[in-house]
C-alpha cells in the first residue's frame, strides 16, 4: 500500500516537473530590472559617478523622439547559462528600447563566467553592427581583465551611445552633459567613420584626397585618418533583416522598458 | 405554422451552439499557425544573412588559407544546397550542413594566427558569430511557436477539429547533431 502511494507521488512529481519544466527552463531566475532601469549593478562593480552618467544620458534620450534605451547590467553569475542566450532573454524580459523602433541595447557583464556581451535590439542592428560590437569590446576588455570594471563598462557605454548619437544625429555635447571623462582618449565612433560613408561622401573624399595629394605641403590641414580606408569591412548585413518581428514580443509589463525586442544581435567576449 | 418557426429558431440556436466554439477553435488554430509561419520567416531571414555573409568571409581568408581547399569546397557545396532548398525540411538539413562546414573552417583557422589579427577578418568573424547567434535565438523562438501549435492540435477536443480542417503537426527546427559542442568563434586576444 505504502509502496503504491510512493509510486503515485513519484509519478505526480514527475508529471509536474515535466509540465512546468518546459516553461521554467526559459525563465530560469532572470534578475528583475531595477527601479532605476538604466543600470542594474547586481555585482556592485560600477561607481556612483558612472551610474549617474548612465542615467543622465538615458534621461536625455527619453526626451528625444526616438527614445533609445541603453541599459548597463552586471550580474554575479548566469547559473550555467551561456551569455549569448542569456542576454537576449534578459533583453526580452526587460523590454529594452521602444516597441515601435526596437532601439535598445543591453551591455551585460557576468562576473563568474568572466563574459561581457552587448545585446543589440533589432532597430539598432544597422547602427551598431556585430563588427562594431567586436571592436568596442576589444577596446574595453583590457580594463576588464585588469579588474577595472568601472572604466571598462564606462568606455563601452560611451562607445555604444556614440554610435546611437550618430545614427539619430544627436549632438554628443548635449547628450554627454556632466563631467565624466572617457577612459580612452580616442572615441570609437569617429575613428570608425569609414564604414558609414555613403558613396557620395566617398567620391567627395577621394577628390579631396587627390587634391590634397597634389597640394603636397598642406597635409597638416587635413587630418586624414588611415582607418577611413581600412574600415570598409564593416557594414555587411548590418541590420537589413530583422525588424519584422518586433511587435510580437512586446507588451506592457509595467517596467520602464519601452517594449523593445532583440534577436541575438551583437557580440560577446571573454575577459 | 407557429410550431415551424419554433423549430427553425431551435435549429438556429443549436447550430450556433455548435458552430461558435468551432469557429473560435478554428481561428485560434489559424493564429497559432500564422505565428509559426511568421517566426519561420524570421529564421529564414537569418539563414539568408548567413548565406550572404559567407562569400565575404571566404574571400577574405582564402588567400592565406590556400591549402585548405577541402574546407572551402564543403562550404560551397553546402551553400549551393541551401540555395536549392525549397521546403523547410530541406532548408534545415542544408543549414545544418553549412553550420558543420563553417565550424570546420573555424577550427582550421586556428592554425592561422595572422588571420585573427587582421581587422577585416575579425569584423567578418564577429558578423558571422552574431549571425549564428541570431539563428539560434530565432530558431528557439520558432520551436516555441511550434510547441504551442502542436500542443493545441493534440489536445481534445481541438484535435477533432484540427483533424477535420487539415491542421497537421509541424516539425521542429532541430539543431545539427553535435551542434551543442560546435566550435565557438573565439576572438579573445592571446
Amino acid at each position: 500500500m505504502n509502496k503504491i502511494l510512493r509510486h503515485a507521488a513519484l509519478a505526480v512529481a514527475l508529471i509536474i516537473s515535466v509540465v512546468t519544466g518546459f516553461s521554467a527552463a526559459s525563465f530560469a531566475a532572470l534578475p528583475a530590472a531595477t527601479s532605476e532601469f538604466y543600470y542594474a549593478d547586481y555585482s556592485n562593480l560600477l561607481s556612483t559617478q558612472t551610474k549617474d552618467f548612465i542615467r543622465s544620458v538615458n534621461l536625455k534620450y527619453e526626451a528625444k523622439d526616438e527614445a533609445p534605451q541603453i541599459v548597463v547590467a552586471t550580474v554575479p553569475s548566469m547559473d550555467g547559462d551561456d551569455i549569448d542566450s542569456y542576454a537576449p532573454k534578459l533583453f526580452e524580459s526587460w523590454k529594452i528600447g521602444s516597441s515601435s523602433l526596437d532601439n535598445g541595447a543591453l551591455i551585460l557583464l557576468s562576473l563568474e563566467e568572466r563574459m561581457i556581451r552587448i545585446e543589440v535590439g533589432y532597430g539598432l542592428e544597422g547602427a551598431i553592427t556585430d563588427g562594431d560590437v567586436g571592436q568596442i569590446l576589444d577596446r574595453a576588455t583590457p580594463f576588464l581583465s585588469e579588474g577595472d570594471y568601472d572604466k571598462g563598462m564606462l568606455q563601452i557605454f560611451y562607445d555604444v551611445t556614440e554610435l546611437v548619437n550618430r545614427e539619430y544625429e544627436y549632438d554628443n555635447d548635449e547628450i554627454y552633459q556632466g563631467d565624466v571623462p572617457m577612459p580612452l582618449s580616442d572615441p570609437y565612433a569617429s575613428q570608425d567613420s569609414g564604414s558609414f560613408l555613403s558613396s557620395g561622401m566617398l567620391i567627395f573624399l577621394i577628390i579631396l584626397f587627390i587634391i590634397g595629394g597634389r597640394g603636397g605641403g598642406k597635409k597638416g590641414r587635413r587630418r586624414s585618418n588611415p582607418n577611413i580606408w581600412g574600415g570598409f569591412g564593416g557594414p555587411f548585413g548590418g541590420g537589413g533583416f530583422g525588424g519584422g518581428s518586433g511587435g510580437g514580443f512586446s507588451g506592457g509589463g509595467g517596467s520602464f522598458g519601452g517594449g523593445g525586442s532583440s534577436g541575438g544581435g551583437g557580440g560577446s567576449r571573454g575577459f | 405554422m407557429k410550431k415551424g418557426i419554433g423549430l427553425i429558431i431551435a435549429l438556429v440556436v443549436l447550430i450556433g451552439i455548435i458552430a461558435l466554439p468551432l469557429m473560435g477553435t478554428y481561428n485560434s488554430l489559424v493564429t497559432l499557425s500564422e505565428n509559426a509561419d511568421q517566426q519561420w520567416a524570421n529564421v529564414e531571414s537569418k539563414l539568408q544573412r548567413r548565406y550572404d555573409l559567407i562569400p565575404n568571409l571566404v574571400e577574405s581568408v582564402k588567400g592565406a588559407m590556400a591549402q585548405e581547399q577541402e574546407v572551402f569546397g564543403k562550404i560551397a557545396d553546402a551553400r549551393a544546397k541551401m540555395a536549392g532548398a525549397s521546403t523547410p525540411d530541406e532548408q534545415v538539413a542544408a543549414s545544418n550542413e553549412l553550420e558543420g562546414a563553417l565550424g570546420r573552417l573555424l577550427v582550421v583557422m586556428e592554425n592561422y594566427p595572422e588571420l585573427k589579427s587582421n581587422d577585416n577578418v575579425t569584423r567578418l568573424m564577429d558578423e558571422l558569430a552574431g549571425t549564428e547567434n541570431r539563428i539560434s535565438v530565432e530558431r528557439d523562438r520558432y520551436n516555441t511557436t511550434i510547441a504551442d501549435y502542436n500542443r493545441k492540435i493534440k489536445r481534445f477536443p481541438t484535435t477533432i477539429i484540427a483533424g477535420m480542417m487539415g491542421f497537421d503537426q509541424r516539425a521542429y527546427f532541430e539543431a545539427a547533431p553535435g551542434a551543442e559542442n560546435a566550435p565557438k568563434v573565439d576572438l579573445t586576444n592571446p
